[in-house]
């Protein structure tokens, strides 16, 4: 992690107060740059050419959306940003459709705000990341 | 004077006719001249002549020739010929053919005396044959009338003796056809079945057929010297002087037999009378009813049995009134029915036609309950050949206790039959008869349709039988189904409500989690961003909240999890933790003024169940001990308290005792002995599926734990849930065998060795990347394609049989798959397609490293669908 290559991280979740706490998180952290928040999906091609992320944190519950559908999309026209789901939900079968549409990652909104932050350092680098509560349900007994 | 008699003169020469003329000239003869051998011959034809004189030598016909036609001819062959000869010697010898007397002859010159005296005794002998002739004619008359006379004597004779004869055999024939008519009136009289007498106007028998005298049992002889009238009180005939005529039909009437017995018959009696019209007597005929009304009474018998049989339900219910139906119309003074035990027969059912008799009713007490080896005595015989028996004579039998009943009871028979079902002997019924004498084929042939009547009802009524016993199973079966349904119905019910709760519950730590994320980023960030010690302060409160915000989301999600589709990987739950999560969320749900207390300490073992199956049985146990004690308050404050506390098993450090206990109302021992039962509740049905508890046991054994309850009314409940740890509960599929500790990674893809990495990972196992030569060290060997040669394979595995490979197909083009090119079938090595599904991988690292499979995304599609198997309304306490 150098402080002059921040990796820049856009956010895409409809939940304003999620938006502006994690605007907040990752602008005061020196690894990240912050490029922006979508709060819907419309423009989503144009605004990644236009503002180049490293890494999309995507809520898996856009309204409205097919998220798994857009991240394919994302992989063919911008395979420079790496997206990472960012769901609410502890499931294993999101998290196998969301690697096979081309996502780098599966994390919870659960997760510690610490793990969170390096496992979006992780997906920068091009690892496969998943929230440790996901990964409990990948075993399943 | 004699009569004349003609001569016949031949010659060809007048002349010597002339001369013969003169010589033979006499008034006693008629000379009859003729010139040739044809006149003369013409003149022979006309008449007779009683000689001839004939000259030899003539023209034409000689006098030879003439003599040979002559006496060829039968009217004048006996004509006397005198031949003329001129030679005498010549001629003698020709002469002397023609037979002495009728020819002579006499040569020329004729002597006239000669001649006449030949002549006169031609004459003479013809007179005197003639004369002869007539004497013979006229005797010959006489000898013809005389045979003629005879003749009509004889024919006379002949006609008398055909008649005669005729008359003799009219007679013959007469005579035998009398003998064939008395014949076959006899043999009528002896052949009929009807008895037969003749009585005279006193009374006395003047005949007697046998029939009559066998019906009547006695000998032709006794009767018929016996006054039959007075005998058979057969009313005198009519007087002689009556009219009436021709047969008369009389009334029934009974005749006594020599033995004293009496018989029913019906009789004709048909008057006989004499030359004079008067009535001298009366022929009888009579004829025994005692076969008919046999038949009958059979018959009767056969319908009662039959009728018995209609409405009974058991061939044991139906033998007293068989059994007495069958004494009363076959006239048997006792019967029994046995059944078959092993190899013996029992006796179960006695009846007696007279119960007023004691010896029968001796009879009776001994043959109740008897047994008797199969094959022995009538019973055990009629067992054995399926077949009616007849024993005649009762008293001979041996070994049989009720025999000398039977005797002392004057019972001398006893026939015996079957009651069959096909070939099967389903019992047997005997009856016992003062009469000796043996059955007859009809009695027989009865008692086998009996038999077989019997068995059929006994067979019909098995039929009944289980077709009841499986009515009543199908209706239970109806009736289970039925509940099952409904119950089913009712568990939809509740598990949509609880689904829907189960919903609610996720949603909302869903939510809270939204929410909870921006407050914890805000609180980081504001903890970055230099603050004084007193913020610094506020803001670790602030996170506190936050983090008991955490746990609760966390706890409503454990709550909606569904244990059956989407448990964790159970690695042993911490109960001081587990509490943490969970206490709010319980306390929460907890009717107002009922307190939750106590808690789980640290430093307790890890128990074997899994949080989320814990967190719901402890859910249900709480929710139904704060319902049971609000239910019970009377106020609405401070009604009463739920105290939970843990503490390592007495016996068993390693185990931990979880107790649930209320001070509400406790339970009735009834439902303490019932509430852990599937579907038992106290509640009504649209509040309670009468699942939580039976759940809450099933739950925690499964996990090799046990659930203890000590209740009573007014004390309260205390649940004591025995949780023990993971190793000793019970293992599942996933624990056969333990992860592996190092697994190699050889793929190119980055991606994939990334997820590779994550997953086994998470399996609490470390990955590295192995790109050398050779084989790595490891457990768990995930390796691409291309460098899965079949060397490096078996190097790899030959090292320990518990080391799995998980091979990723990665294609250059051209090139051959690996599971092909590495005739590797060891089912120890797994083969993928290139590029992997997530889930595909998953399947294979899950297979190898010993995981079950994950679901497929079909059966995984609805998990986020959280189901609580039970409810706060659950309860069984009261």
């Amino acid at each position: 992690m150098t402080a002059t290559s921040p990796i820049k991280v856009l956010l895409v979740d409809d939940n304003s107060i999620l938006a502006e706490a994690m605007s907040r998180v990752i602008t005061r952290d020196p690894r990240f740059q912050w490029v922006g928040w979508l709060e819907t999906t419309n423009t989503i091609v144009d605004e990644v050419q236009g503002k180049c992320p490293s890494v999309i944190l995507m809520d898996v519950d856009m309204p409205g959306v097919e998220t798994f559908e857009l991240v394919r999309l994302l992989a063919q026209k911008c395979p420079s940003a790496k997206v990472v789901m960012f769901s609410g939900h502890i499931r294993e079968d999101f998290a196998d459709e969301a690697l096979d549409c081309g996502a780098f990652g599966y994390l919870h909104k659960d997760d510690e705000i610490d793990v969170l932050l390096s496992n979006l350092e992780k997906v920068n680098t091009g690892e496969i990341v998943l929230s440790p509560l996901v990964k409990r349900v990948m075993w399943r007994a | 004077m004699q009569p004349t008699v003609a001569i016949l003169l031949v010659d060809d020469q007048p002349r010597n006719l002339d001369v013969l003329e003169s010589i033979l000239e006499s008034p006693e003869y008629e000379l009859v001249r003729a010139q040739s051998a044809e006149q003369a011959l013409l003149e022979l034809l006309h008449r007779e002549f009683a000689a001839i004189v004939l000259d030899i030598k003539m023209p034409g016909i000689s006098g030879l020739e003439l003599a040979q036609i002559i006496k060829k001819r039968r009217r004048t062959e006996n004509i006397p010929i005198l031949f003329l000869t001129a030679h005498l010697i010549e001629e003698q010898d020709v002469l002397r053919g023609y037979g002495a007397g009728a020819v002579d002859y006499l040569s020329k010159p004729i002597n006239p005396d000669i001649l006449r005296s030949k002549v006169a005794v031609f004459i003479d002998l013809y007179r005197k044959n003639r004369a002869l002739a007539e004497v013979n004619r006229q005797l010959q008359s006489e000898v013809d009338k005389r045979e003629k006379a005879q003749e009509e004597l004889r024919q006379a004779n002949e006609r008398l003796e055909s008649r005669v004869h005729e008359r003799t055999e009219d007679l013959t024939l007469a005579n035998h056809a009398l003998r064939d008519s008395e014949q076959r009136v006899r043999l009528l009289l002896e052949s009929v079945g009807e008895g037969i007498f003749g009585i005279d106007h006193s009374g006395a028998a003047t005949f007697v057929n046998p029939a009559a005298a066998a019906l009547l049992g006695y000998t032709p002889e006794e009767l018929i010297t016996a006054h039959l009238g007075r005998l058979l009180e057969v009313p005198p005939p009519q007087s002689p002087a009556s009219n009436d005529d021709g047969p008369a039909v009389q009334p029934p009437h009974h005749f006594t037999r020599k033995d004293g017995s009496r018989i029913p018959v019906e009789f004709v009696r048909t008057p006989v009378r004499n030359e004079h019209g008067q009535i001298t007597g009366e022929v009888v005929v009579f004829r025994d009813l005692t076969p008919r009304e046999r038949a009958a009474r059979r018959l009767a018998a056969e319908h009662a049995v039959t009728k018995v049989l209609a409405t009974a339900e058991s061939l044991p219910a139906a033998a007293p009134d068989v059994l007495a139906r069958l004494c009363e119309a076959l006239d048997v003074s006792a019967s029994k029915m046995w059944i078959i035990e092993n190899d013996h027969v029992r006796c179960t059912h006695c009846h007696i036609l007279d119960d007023s008799d004691p010896d029968l009713a001796a009879f009776r007490a001994g043959a109740l309950g008897s047994n008797i080896p199969r094959g022995r005595g009538l019973s055990g015989k009629v067992a054995l050949t399926g077949r009616p028996e007849w024993f005649g004579r009762l008293g001979s039998m041996s070994g049989m206790p009720w025999v000398d009943k039977a005797i002392a009871a004057g019972l001398h028979s006893a026939l015996g039959f079957p009651v069959l079902d096909g070939d099967r002997v389903e019992a047997i019924i005997t009856m016992y008869s003062k009469d000796p004498s043996p059955p007859d084929e009809s009695l027989v042939a009865m008692m086998g349709a009996i038999g077989r009547e019997m068995g059929a009802f006994v067979r019909r009524t098995r039929a009944e039988t289980e077709l009841r016993a499986h009515r009543e199973q199908l209706e239970e079966l109806v009736q289970q189904r039925t509940g099952a349904l409904e119950r089913s119905h009712d568990r939809l019910r509740q598990a949509e409500r609880l689904a829907t709760v189960g919903t609610l519950a996720a949603g909302l730590g869903h939510d809270m989690s939204n929410l909870l994320l921006p407050i914890r980023a805000r609180l980081h960030s504001l903890a970055e961003s230099g603050l004084n010690e007193s913020a610094l302060g506020d803001v670790a409160a602030i996170g506190e909240a936050a983090g008991y915000l955490q746990r609760l989301a966390s706890g409503l999600r454990l709550l909606a999890v569904d244990p059956d589709r989407n448990v964790e990987r159970n690695t042993g739950t911490n109960l001081h933790t587990w509490w943490r999560d969970v206490e709010g969320v319980f306390r929460s749900a907890l009717p107002r003024g009922v307190r939750l207390e106590g808690g789980c300490p640290e430093g307790l073992p890890a128990v074997g169940i899994a949080a989320s199956r814990l967190t719901q049985a402890v859910f249900n146990l709480v929710q139904n001990a704060g319902e049971a004690i609000a239910g019970a308050a009377r106020r609405e404050s401070d009604q009463g308290s739920i105290r939970i506390h843990a503490r390592p098993l007495h016996n068993e450090p390693d185990s931990v005792e979880l107790i649930i206990e209320d001070d509400g109302p406790g339970m009735p021992t009834e439902v303490a002995a019932r509430c852990f039962e599937p579907y038992f509740s106290t509640k009504t049905r649209a509040v309670s599926t009468g699942m939580g508890l039976a759940m809450v046991r099933a739950w925690v054994e499964q996990a090799g734990g046990g659930v203890n309850l000590a209740t009573a009314p007014g004390k309260g409940t205390r649940f004591m849930l025995v949780l023990r740890p993971l190793s000793t509960a019970a293992p599942s599929a996933a624990e056969i065998h333990s992860p592996p500790a190092h697994a190699a990674i050889t793929l190119q893809d980055k991606r994939t060795v990334s997820f590779v990495t994550v997953l086994i990972e998470a399996a609490q196992a470390t990955a590295v990347h192995w790109d050398q030569d050779g084989v790595p060290e490891a457990e768990l060997w995930v390796v691409g394609g291309a460098s899965a040669t079949p060397e490096r394979l078996a190097a790899f595995l030959a090292h320990d049989s518990a080391r799995r490979v998980v091979v990723i197909e990665d294609l250059s083009p051209g090139g051959r798959p690996a599971r092909e090119a590495g005739q590797i079938t060891d089912p120890r090595v797994a083969y993928i397609g290139a590029k992997p599904k997530a889930n595909q991988l998953r399947a294979a690292l899950a297979h190898a490293i010993g995981r079950p499979s994950h679901r497929a995304p079909a059966e995984t599609e609805d998990s986020g669908v959280v189901v609580m198997s039970t409810s706060r309304a659950e309860a069984t306490q009261q």
